[in-house]
């Protein structure tokens, strides 16, 4: 509709052809105000009669259950003159449980049959008037449907008066966009109608669901008191009755079936549609999902995983998968926690860490290591939450924004703040990428890294204000002047930390509250100004989805691509969760472009290796770090792999990946840029010393084998293959792999001969990932 | 006296046989070279570029102490005319730099002023792929990227050595050093330029199976997993000579103790040791807070690293004059960009345009090249104006020192800056 406020506003000309056809509109609408009227008559009806039916099954209910405390009653009376000696009180009970029966049973059973049918009778109408509102309802959006086309037909018909009088290419866009804009609108109201379909069969779904229950109470009921009662007249009148009621359960139960269908059916159509509306990525058909599709989506939303968690996603189907690691929050929280980096420092969440501060050197502590031990627990803490979190894309997520919001702590040197830092990513992961932006501008790590503590009114650093545009949010020369960056930086004069506590302060006499010109918009602007400014440019959601698409997709995505997830971001204010469901459910995520095309960084390579060894945390926890790493050459000497998250720090400092050390404020470059010969050196290394070091002997090949139900050297190989690499090995390297294998034993002895079969695969294991092909996933 | 390569590829080819045991393993160069007695053009010349990270303020580099201009911009930074130690009348040097004093002095280094390119980027990312690929629009690491060095090298090697581009340092590959038909090679040290993984000769063999390239690959450079195994063979089969030549080098010459002290010492190390490089890459400043990037702070930190660059390029010079091989040798500074005229008000200086570079070697015409931007006619941001295209000082680079046309290697002829003797 803005769309087109806004081209009939340009319309001066095609106005008479617009007017003269409105006019046919107008009994069209009159239709439509009348079936909308009804609808809602209808629907309050419906509504009334609901409440009503639910009331009755309830009080029913509470009245069977108290029939029900009754006959208990009498049973318990029974079992008394059973056990009474005396013969007079014993006479007694019986007689009084004799007419309580009596009462009961025909209360019970009388009041049953009569309500039951009451209720059915209300259920059967309102089925009935169900069906007729639904079809008012898809009328009325019918109708709604003919008047937007309706409008698209007269605003083209006006284009084309125009378009012979001005240019044509102007034109041919603006007729474009309304196009465009239209068929958006048509797919949110196809939308809509899936949703209303899913609602009405979640209401008849609900209904029938209650109709199952109470026939069901109402059977077993009937068949407790037919199995007391003697009377065949009763017991011939009680089986009727439940033949009666089983039958209604019976189609109760189809209904709900039914239900289902129509439920997950509209569901299926509501999200494509709901996403074509918005303008975003084209997703997926969900009958394309398979394993390779599922093993994909664990690597890249996450760091991958076990063949068996592979599978466990497959299962879920394609929407369910991508819910459960996108909406990660519903998984409990796990993974180490920081208590348990040793206790030679104070504990960093107590805020008592700075380089400078007395604290430390008080207690005979020098402040330079002791800063120096403490970020390297970080480091190590962050690693193991990485392979152990059961929210993998948190963590990989908080990865992506601190090269993204890059900042060293060479230069921060204060790992108090960095942790702070690093726990805001982990928060705001999947958050809101504006709640991010303005988190950065606060953030006493950020201001400190990039000089904006003395960026003081009268005396402006750009530093900040530069990086902020360029690298955070629109993009290197787009959509901002040099001009804007020294008013940019004016407006963040004064937003400083205090070093005491390492939390943020504004200082309020360092700010210059004089008039800025921001984007050509002038006022006196604070950052947080800045932020909302730099939020409202269209460079801002273009920038930061084509980064998240290049980070979990692939390089140098074309415009649309990029658009359509900007799109996404700009329709839900930059929140990023429903853009991450956009891209992982997309149809380009998983083509052939986006898999198997990504070269492993650093983290992807070394946690990615533990996560396909399903690397759990150890049963009984143990110190994250240990005293200074034992090097031999070049070689890491690993004793307890899995928690020596030491020798993976290193690995990875080596390979040009240090943790909270990004390589400056542009952070991380992906792809090539780590790749080098040396580095290919490195990255073998690691993973050949981690294959050799798992466990104090290595990794137990057998048991992952075991899994997997392998039983000679090509089905290992296979196996392993499939649980470690993506690019599939070529015959020949294939075939030689398995030659260097040998025979092995049957595999009934590999338990029994473990060590000696587990020497063999380990050398194979380690081989078949110091490959080129085990660099790309 | 220069000292003899044929032992050491010979050692190499032994050794290289002896480990791998399958001769295809290694590329057919090797071979070649080494049946082919001395590798032919030993005395060809070589290029090393030296990034001072973070943009220098090339007013406190190349203070022009003789205007007064300069101590009105630079009242708290400037560097005052008693200490500059002078190359004319109009500019001299920082006073950490005494041994480029001495190199300015005995005829082996040029200094041009005011460098720099039209429509400068303040980028660092931006700025410095810029000067390293030559031209605009380049980006590090994209299929088919190139910098100029790299080019020079594909020109000027019509074979598929990969040690003919060299990276010394932590930090990974330069675009400046990347060519398409060689890719380059990182080096950090030999310990780490080896693969460790195998215990006996079956896996050793097996490993250098695996490692090479897929038969019936098609070439294509753009494909990532061509260009992964491209780097693994290249590794391979370079590990043993650089690890050999690097662990072994021994000079009596001092370098300083640091990354980049180190770095360029194994420079010399590789040139000493008759490697068939002609182009190297190390970075100065790269895992030091930030290099030159002195928005805050600058004299303390800017002293360091002169002091640093100045011994370090002094030592390497009187390295290589040891082993015979300064005259092959040019070496030249660059950085992303230079510093804001004015000083700030942090004690620093901000990103700026126009910056001095500093060519070195025997080779060149000694002296001060370019002309000093005027420090009263600032662009609207306050930046000086830039005299000289840098890639006319390329130019000069490589037609005269090189003597390859210029359009064969940037995108088209530009002037000569006359910095070759």
């Amino acid at each position: 509709m803005i769309s087109l406020g806004l081209f009939t506003a340009s319309l001066a000309q095609g106005a008479a052809a617009k007017k003269k056809a409105e006019k046919k509109i107008d009994p069209i609408l009159e239709k439509a105000q009348k079936v909308e009227k009804s609808t809602k008559e209808v629907e309050r009806s419906r509504e009334m009669a609901r409440s009503a039916t639910r009331e009755i099954a309830r009080s029913e209910r509470n009245r069977a259950e108290d029939d029900l405390q009754k006959w208990q009653i009498v049973k318990k009376s029974l079992k008394q003159a059973i056990a009474e000696k005396q013969p007079e009180t014993r006479l007694a009970i019986l007689r009084k449980a004799e007419k309580d029966r009596e009462k009961t049973r025909w209360d019970t059973a009388g009041r049953l049959i009569a309500d039951t049918i009451t209720a059915n009778e209300k259920s059967n109408e309102l089925f009935g008037s169900e069906i007729d509102l639904r079809d008012k309802m898809a009328a009325t959006r019918m109708v709604e449907l003919r008047l937007l086309e309706n409008k698209a037909k007269i605003s083209a018909k006006c284009t084309v008066d125009l378009t012979l009088q001005e240019n044509k290419e102007k034109e041919a866009k603006a007729q474009a966009k309304i196009a465009d804009a239209l068929q958006r609108q048509i797919y949110a109201l196809e939308a809509i109608r899936e949703m209303e379909i899913r609602e009405w069969a979640a209401i008849r779904k609900d209904t029938a669901e209650e109709l199952v229950e109470q026939s069901g109470e109402a059977a077993r009921i009937a068949k407790e008191i037919a199995a007391v009662d003697s009377d065949p007249a009763h017991k011939k009148q009680l089986q009727q009755f439940i033949k009666q009621q089983e039958k209604q359960k019976a189609d109760a139960d189809k209904i709900v079936a039914n239900a289902i269908k129509t439920i997950d059916s509209a569901v299926a159509k509501v999200y494509p549609l709901r996403v074509a509306a918005m303008g975003g990525l084209k997703p997926l058909a969900p009958n394309k999902w398979d394993y390779a599709k599922a093993r994909h989506l664990l690597v890249r939303a996450g760091f991958g995983g076990t063949p068996q968690e592979v599978e466990k996603l497959r299962a879920m189907g394609l929407y369910k998968a991508v819910d459960y690691l996108v909406e990660y929050y519903r998984q409990p929280s796990n993974g180490p926690s920081l208590d348990l980096t040793p206790k030679l420092m104070v504990d960093p969440l107590k805020g008592k860490m700075r380089i400078r501060g007395k604290g430390n050197r008080a207690v005979g502590l020098d402040p330079r290591s002791v800063e120096a031990n403490q970020r390297t627990q970080i480091r190590r803490w962050w690693l193991q939450r990485m392979v152990e979190s059961n929210r993998p894309l948190q963590e990989k997520l908080a990865l992506f924004w601190h090269g993204h919001f890059a900042s060293q702590d060479s230069v921060v040197q204060n790992s108090y703040t960095m942790l702070g830092q690093n726990q805001f990513f982990r928060k705001q992961a999947a958050g809101n990428f504006g709640a991010l932006l303005y988190g950065i501008v606060h953030d006493p790590a950020m201001i400190r890294y990039l000089d904006n503590n003395k960026n003081a009114k009268g005396k402006p650093n750009e530093n900040l204000a530069r990086e902020i545009m360029e690298l955070f949010s629109m993009g290197v020369d787009q959509g901002y002047t040099q001009k804007d960056i020294v008013e940019a930086a004016r407006a963040l004069t004064g937003y400083n930390y205090d070093n005491a506590t390492g939390t943020y302060r504004f200082l309020y006499n360092q700010h210059d509250t004089t008039d800025k010109t921001i984007f050509g918009k002038k006022g006196p602007w604070t950052g947080d100004d800045l932020v909302r400014l730099i939020l409202e440019k269209p460079e801002t959601a273009r920038f930061v989805s084509h980064k998240l698409w290049e980070y979990f997709a692939y390089e140098d995505p074309s415009k649309p691509t990029t658009e359509r997830l900007a799109a996404v971001l700009r329709d839900r204010k930059y929140a990023l969760e429903p853009m991450l469901k956009n891209l992982f459910l997309s149809e380009e995520f998983y083509s052939s472009r986006a898999m198997g095309k990504q070269i492993k960084s650093p983290v992807e390579l070394m946690v990615g290796l533990l996560r396909d060894l399903g690397a759990k945390p150890l049963s009984s926890p143990q110190l994250i770090g240990t005293p200074l790493p034992k090097s031999d050459g070049m070689r890491i000497v690993v004793e307890q792999p899995l928690t020596n998250y030491e020798a993976l720090d290193t690995a990875l400092q080596e390979m040009g990946m240090q943790l909270l050390e990004p390589p400056d404020v542009k952070g991380w470059r992906y792809g090539r840029p780590w790749i080098s010969s040396q580095r290919m050196f490195v990255r073998y290394n690691a993973v050949a010393s981690l294959i050799d070091a798992v466990g104090n002997e290595g990794v137990d090949v057998v048991a992952l084998l075991q899994g997997g139900g392998c039983k000679n050297a090509s089905e290992a190989v296979d196996y392993l293959a499939k649980s470690f690499l993506t690019l599939p090995l070529d015959a020949e390297k294939r075939k030689s792999l398995i030659t260097h294998l040998g025979k092995l034993p049957p595999c009934g002895e590999w338990s029994k001969q473990r060590n000696k079969v587990n020497q063999k695969l380990r050398s194979m294991l380690m081989l078949m990932l110091c490959v080129p092909e085990h660099q790309i996933s | 006296m220069k000292i003899p390569n044929i032992v050491t590829r010979r050692e190499f080819l032994n050794r290289g046989l002896g480990i791998v045991g399958v001769g295809a393993t290694l590329p057919n160069f090797v071979l070649r070279t080494a049946m082919a007695g001395p590798p032919a053009g030993s005395d060809d010349r070589i290029v090393v570029s030296l990034l001072l990270t973070g943009g220098p303020d090339g007013l406190a580099v190349v203070p022009p102490y003789a205007n007064d201009e300069y101590y009105k911009l630079r009242k708290v930074l400037g560097i005052p005319a008693k200490d500059v130690l002078k190359l004319n009348d109009e500019v001299g040097l920082h006073p950490s730099l005494k041994r480029f004093k001495k190199m300015h002095d005995e005829g082996s280094l040029a200094v041009v002023l005011g460098t720099g390119y039209p429509g400068f980027n303040l980028s660092h990312f931006r700025g410095r792929e810029v000067w390293e690929a030559g031209e605009k629009g380049v980006r590090t690491g994209k299929p088919g990227a190139t910098g100029w060095l790299g080019r020079f090298v594909d020109y000027s090697c019509k074979d598929t050595s990969p040690t003919r581009n060299i990276a010394v340092g932590p930090g990974g590959l330069p675009l400046g050093l990347t060519g398409m038909e060689h890719p380059g090679i990182g080096f950090v040290n030999p310990d780490s330029f080896r693969f460790n993984g195998s215990h006996n000769d079956r896996e050793k063999t097996l490993y250098a199976k695996l490692n090479q390239m897929q038969k019936g690959m098609k070439k294509d450079p753009k494909m990532d997993l061509q260009f992964v195994t491209q780097t693994a063979v290249n590794a391979n089969s370079a590990s043993g000579e650089l690890g050999e030549l690097a662990s072994n080098y021994k000079t009596p010459i001092e370098y300083p103790d640091t990354q980049f002290g180190n770095s360029v010492k194994t420079i010399a190390a590789f040139i000493n040791g008759g490697l068939d490089a002609r182009a190297f890459y190390a970075a100065q400043g790269i895992a030091v807070f930030g290099g030159y990037d002195t928005h805050a702070d600058q004299p303390r930190r800017l002293s360091q690293l002169l002091d640093e660059l100045d011994n370090t390029v002094g030592a390497f010079y009187e390295d290589l004059a040891r082993g015979g091989n300064a005259d092959r040798v040019l070496t030249y500074t660059y950085s992303e960009f230079g510093r804001r005229a004015a000083e700030n008000y942090s004690g620093g200086t901000d990103h700026g345009q126009a910056q001095p570079m500093f060519i070195m070697g025997p080779g060149v015409k000694a002296g001060v090249h370019g002309t000093q931007p005027s420090l009263t006619d600032l662009d609207k941001t306050g930046n000086l104006k830039s005299s000289v295209d840098f890639r006319n000082v390329y130019a000069g680079i490589l037609e005269k020192w090189l003597k390859i046309p210029t359009e064969k290697i940037l995108s088209k002829k530009f002037p000569q800056v006359d910095i070759i003797a």
